[in-house]
């Protein structure tokens, strides 16, 4: 019943969709939940909608227009990687609430892509293209080859700041570049999973694998497999009660994280007595 | 007119938002050096250490530094309680760390795995701070005492040519401590070495030179302060607790 599903084209792309995603996660997502950029990607996530909007009143490809704008968006919400400071806090809000803003406008503007709309929000990952799966292929390969090369100068500038700087890593390039990076696979992954719901699979990933592993790569390469997992088996339950994918996906992370927390915590307490 | 000094600052000033941390301090630091900085929290002692370390970058005057300019020459060990604890990381990853100004020069800084040479000096670094059983611990699993000793251990690492430690003592038991200060003093005959403390009392034995900062710097050569300078620098009346520090009144600065 289910293997037959992988008959279908849109279900191999989706999969494949599904593979790039989850190294993607497993590899900034990481980041993302350690350096605590979560707040920040949501807003750039967000923002990024606006580009969306922008670009289809304007007539270009979407995914362009949602890039230049997330860009833009990282470039202006760098500086403070943790946003301790009120002010950047706020930032980020209003750039979060003034992307849905500007997109919804837009939108409102060319009545003709509405039903759109939800695709962005909610994503559609059975709708995947070719043009999207080359993407996402892209941003994976990027983000591996970056994470490859910096592997150890990314690590020490997450952990400790100014010791690596002073160990001569050019931590506030590295910052920048990973943001720039999170905010291209935001909207790569707006097709898998929309825009709202994309935090979800950066981050839940990798809070189930902070849980079971203690080793920086060993995070990662657990997050990438637990991505893996919960699209495949997040696609699994869509297909067979027909239910939209995103979500499913997204639930299906949200019920191995409860699993595990339960579990730590019942091995936390049978570890005291 | 180098001979010997490793850092020099001439009329440093920095501040934050307009307003002034550290105001024209000058200070040396010669080989063979000691060097304790004392203050009141908030004097301007960690942006000092910061300044020094490239970190920050002054609003005026200069910073020298003499040493061989190489990644890891400034031996650092910041203050443990910025750190995330749920951080993945075990204690052997933050040791190496150490490595990664020195694998800069050598060529191999983006290499995943460390040269045989680089594990052994990694493992004779970790037995003398007695972590070799904690290397596979998570970070975050050890006692404030013990992040301490990492740190220290991860800037040894480095083999740097002058060291400096930001409240080293924090936090690690009386046991720990007298390792970690004769460690230091050890040290001493090989590179400079500059701790910034809030209590003189465990380096008392040791220190060679003090520097009290309380935005403007006063440096004591030989390593005693008097209560008139403690008056000055903290701004009240703060008793001198030092051992083996004489109570020995200076001249004027």
């Amino acid at each position: 019943m289910l293997l037959e599903a992988l008959d279908y084209q849109f279900m191999r792309h989706a999969l494949v969709a599904g593979l790039l995603a989850s190294l993607l996660c497993g590899v900034l997502g990481t980041f993302v939940v350690v350096r605590r950029l979560v707040f920040i990607s949501g807003g750039v996530s967000h923002a990024a909608f606006g580009g969306v909007g922008l670009a289809l009143w304007l007539g270009v490809d979407a995914r362009i227009g949602a890039a230049l704008v997330a860009v833009a968006a990282a470039l202006l919400l760098r500086g403070q990687g943790e946003g301790r400071g009120r002010s950047h806090d706020a930032k980020i809000g209003v750039l979060w609430a003034v992307g849905m803003a500007v997109g919804m406008v837009c939108l409102a503007r060319r009545p003709d892509y509405a039903p759109d709309l939800v695709g962005y929000l909610f994503g559609d990952i059975l709708a995947i293209g070719r043009a999207d799966l080359v993407w996402l292929s892209l941003l994976t390969v990027a983000a591996l080859a970056f994470f490859g090369w910096f592997y150890r100068d990314l690590v020490a500038a997450t952990f400790d700041p100014s010791y690596a700087q002073v160990q001569g890593a050019s931590v506030a390039r590295l910052h920048l570049a990973l943001l720039v990076l999170v905010a291209l696979s935001v909207v790569g992954l707006i097709q898998v999973v929309g825009i709202i719901l994309v935090i979800a699979l950066l981050t839940l990933p990798p809070l189930i694998a902070l849980r079971l592993a203690h080793g920086f790569l060993a995070v990662v390469l657990l997050s990438t497999g637990l991505g893996l997992l919960m699209t495949a088996v997040g696609l699994a339950f869509s297909y067979r009660w027909n239910l939209p994918s995103g979500p499913v996906i997204v639930l299906c992370g949200a019920v191995g994280l409860g699993m595990v927390e339960l579990w730590s915590r019942w091995e936390n307490r049978s570890a005291r007595t | 007119m180098t001979d010997g000094i490793l850092v020099e600052l001439d009329k440093v000033s920095f501040g934050y938002d307009g307003v002034l941390a550290l105001q024209d301090v000058d200070l040396v630091v010669r080989q063979g050096d000691f060097l304790a900085i004392i203050g009141p929290n908030g004097g301007g002692k960690t942006t000092l250490l910061e300044c020094i370390l490239g970190l920050r970058k002054p609003w005026r005057g200069t910073i020298r530094r003499f040493t061989s300019g190489r990644a890891g020459a400034l031996g650092y060990v910041p203050q443990f309680a910025r750190f995330d604890a749920d951080f993945p990381l075990r204690v052997r990853d933050v040791i190496a760390m150490g490595r990664l100004g020195p694998a800069r020069s050598t060529g191999g800084w983006n290499r995943w795995r460390l040269a045989p040479a680089e594990r052994t000096l990694l493992a004779e670094i970790s037995d003398r701070f007695g972590l070799t059983h904690l290397l596979e611990r998570p970070i975050g699993d050890l006692s404030g005492g013990q992040v301490q000793r990492v740190l220290t251990a991860r800037a040894l690492a480095a083999e740097p040519e002058i060291l400096f430690l930001d409240e080293p003592l924090a936090s690690v038991d009386a046991q720990h401590r007298k390792t970690l200060v004769d460690t230091l003093a050890e040290l001493r005959s090989r590179i400079p070495v500059v701790v910034v403390t809030h209590d003189l009392t465990p380096w008392a034995p040791i220190v060679g030179q003090i520097a009290c900062v309380n935005r403007t710097l006063h440096y004591h050569p030989e390593g005693r302060v008097s209560e008139e300078t403690l008056h000055e620098v903290y701004g009240c009346p703060v008793e001198l607790v030092a051992h083996g520090v004489p109570h020995r009144v200076l001249h004027e600065h």
